[in-house]
């Protein structure tokens, strides 16, 4: 039986047997609540997966990369994190026609090692736009095309990273018991780490990223009501020079290394407010977020268009349990990705700066949604 | 004060949104369970999320926000039922009806059996961990994991079937060790 349920959710019943068990279903309870069991180990299986893949830990010596963008190191960031979006992906070249795809594809087949490596390095200059038509490829049957594929695919994402970064990070806030006893320059309590905001420091919960999943439909309306919801009660900016500038006259705020970090008046992607807020100075845990009027909101906006390089959201755990958080983090983490997505935002992934695994991290992002041939 | 007005609706907007955080592991469930397709049931989930947030006003506080949204999936079901090719003997109303008594009973929250899993997956290695990976963070199908990993479609789906139970198994134990 147990067999029968777990092939049900995987969806690979012979023909006739889920029939039998829709009739089995309707009469036998135990066995509804057996499948629903079953069921909630998938979802729970779905987010903690991803999860521990995300906050696999980083060697103590090496500082993560996502850690990297606190002391905004260009270098670091270039290697640690992927990227895209309207202004980091290359413009649109002009594109190779499918066929051509088919058949530098074929040609990484060949018994010829010289046009097996012309065919590899032309597929390496392929657009990221175009890219998806290399995405099939990556499952090959052929062991030889397929690997060859998988480089041609970290070759053209790798070529992106020369360019500036955007990255948008969640984090967990510690609860106001931890912040309460600690004092800046100690050392965090296991779990925390210390990160600076304007003068002081906070407490944040580590990994910063928690968990990706996918989201899909009107997520910029769901990641507007999470954050005034209260989950979502700290957002971080790092803007241009011009930004930073900006909002240091605007709002009073340090800037440190040329990134600005205190809460603002409205979340924006690339100029769109996708929810608006007012700065709480003194609140328990760093600045908080509550929701501002529409003047407040566009003055910040209208100082930062154009300017915004870095967002980070952060997830406070003051109005949950820490055990809680782990669902608010995880939750968010998906819908604010889609929704940056979603309005044509640039985001990040961490990448392991020593191996990354562009392959990997492309796979992500598809599976949240991105859609490269919408890039410019 | 209009803005004051805005921030009632939204406080009521948020409390919903904030209450699908919460609950979705069990509402991810019984979509799982009534579809039989991960994929599927994250984007009738998200459906839902959507519903849910635009219909707040049709929620009264204080009462069971679990089977509200879950009647609103039983809703998206039906829907999907009719426009799914597959076949549909799982999807009949009378199938949701058992599974919705089931998940009322069901509906303490997951945190525990959360904890134990996490900590179950972190002491996992090897094929097991990989076809783990590959299942629920690639999102790939079993005969797409057996080519991954160079397998049969049956040797890739034992494998899964291992490793599912090994962590079932771990996650029963580490329950029963922390009452």
């Amino acid at each position: 039986m147990n067999d029968r349920l777990e092939r049900a959710l995987d969806g690979t019943l012979e023909e006739g047997e889920d029939a039998r068990l829709a009739q089995e279903l309707k009469g036998d309870p135990a066995l509804a609540r057996e499948l629903l069991d079953r069921a909630r180990d998938e979802a729970l299986l779905r987010e903690l997966v991803p999860a521990a893949r995300v906050a696999a830990p980083a060697p103590k010596s090496e500082p993560s990369p996502r850690w990297r963008i606190l002391s905004m190191t260009a270098a670091a960031l270039a290697f640690g994190l992927i990227f895209y979006g309207i202004l980091v992906a290359p413009r649109a070249t002009p594109a190779a026609p499918q066929d051509e795809f088919a058949r530098q594809i074929e040609k990484l087949g060949s018994a010829d090692p010289a046009e097996r490596e012309a065919a590899l390095e032309t597929l390496k200059k392929t657009p990221i736009a175009k890219l998806p038509a290399l995405e099939r490829h990556l499952d090959s049957p052929d062991a030889e095309v397929r690997s060859r594929v998988h480089e041609a695919v970290a070759a053209a994402l790798r070529s992106a990273l020369a360019r500036p970064v955007v990255k948008v990070e969640l984090r967990a806030l510690a609860p106001g018991t931890l912040s309460k006893g600690w004092k800046k320059g100690q050392k965090a309590p296991d779990g925390y780490e210390a990160v600076p905001m304007g003068e002081d420091e906070i407490l944040v919960a580590t990994p910063a990223v928690i968990a990706r999943e996918q989201v899909k439909a009107d997520s910029v309306k769901l990641a507007e009501a999470a954050v005034s919801s209260g989950a979502a009660t700290q957002v971080q900016f790092a803007a241009t020079g011009e930004g930073d500038t900006a909002l240091e006259k605007m709002l009073g705020g340090s800037g440190q290394n040329g990134i600005v970090r205190m809460g603002v008046g409205a979340v924006l992607a690339d100029g769109r407010v996708i929810a608006r807020c007012r700065v709480l100075k003194g609140r328990e845990g760093g600045w908080g977020l509550m929701p501002a009027t529409k003047e407040e909101a566009g003055r910040v906006e209208s100082a930062l268009k154009g300017t915004l390089k870095t967002v980070a959201f952060a997830v406070t755990a003051e109005r949950a349990d820490a055990a809680k958080a782990d669902d608010v983090r995880a939750a968010l983490s998906g819908m604010l990705d889609r929704a940056a997505i979603d309005a044509g935002m640039r985001v990040s992934l961490p990448l392991d700066a020593k191996a990354p695994d562009f392959v990997a991290a492309w796979r992500a992002l598809r599976r949240l949604g991105w859609r490269p041939e919408a890039v410019r | 004060m209009m803005a004051l007005e805005v921030d009632a609706d939204a406080d009521r907007m948020a409390e919903v949104a904030a209450l699908l955080v919460k609950h979705r592991v069990p509402l991810l469930a019984y979509l799982i369970a009534a579809v039989r397709d991960g994929n599927d049931a994250e984007d009738l989930l998200q459906e839902v999320s959507m519903a849910a947030v635009r219909s707040w006003e049709q929620f009264t506080p204080g009462t069971n926000f679990l089977a509200w949204a879950r009647e609103i999936a039983r809703r998206r079901v039906l829907e999907y039922a009719k426009a799914s090719r597959k076949a549909a003997a799982l999807l009949d109303p009378e199938v949701l009806a058992a599974l919705e008594a089931a998940a009322r009973e069901a509906d303490d929250p997951p945190d525990r059996r959360r904890d134990a899993l996490r900590e179950c997956l972190a002491g996992m290695g090897g094929h097991a961990r990989r076809v783990l990976d590959l299942r629920y963070a690639e999102g790939l199908s079993v005969d797409r994991i057996a080519h991954a990993i160079g397998k049969t479609v049956q040797s890739a789906y034992a494998l899964l079937k291992r490793a599912r139970a090994a962590l079932r198994d771990c996650a029963a134990r580490r329950l029963e060790a922390t009452p």
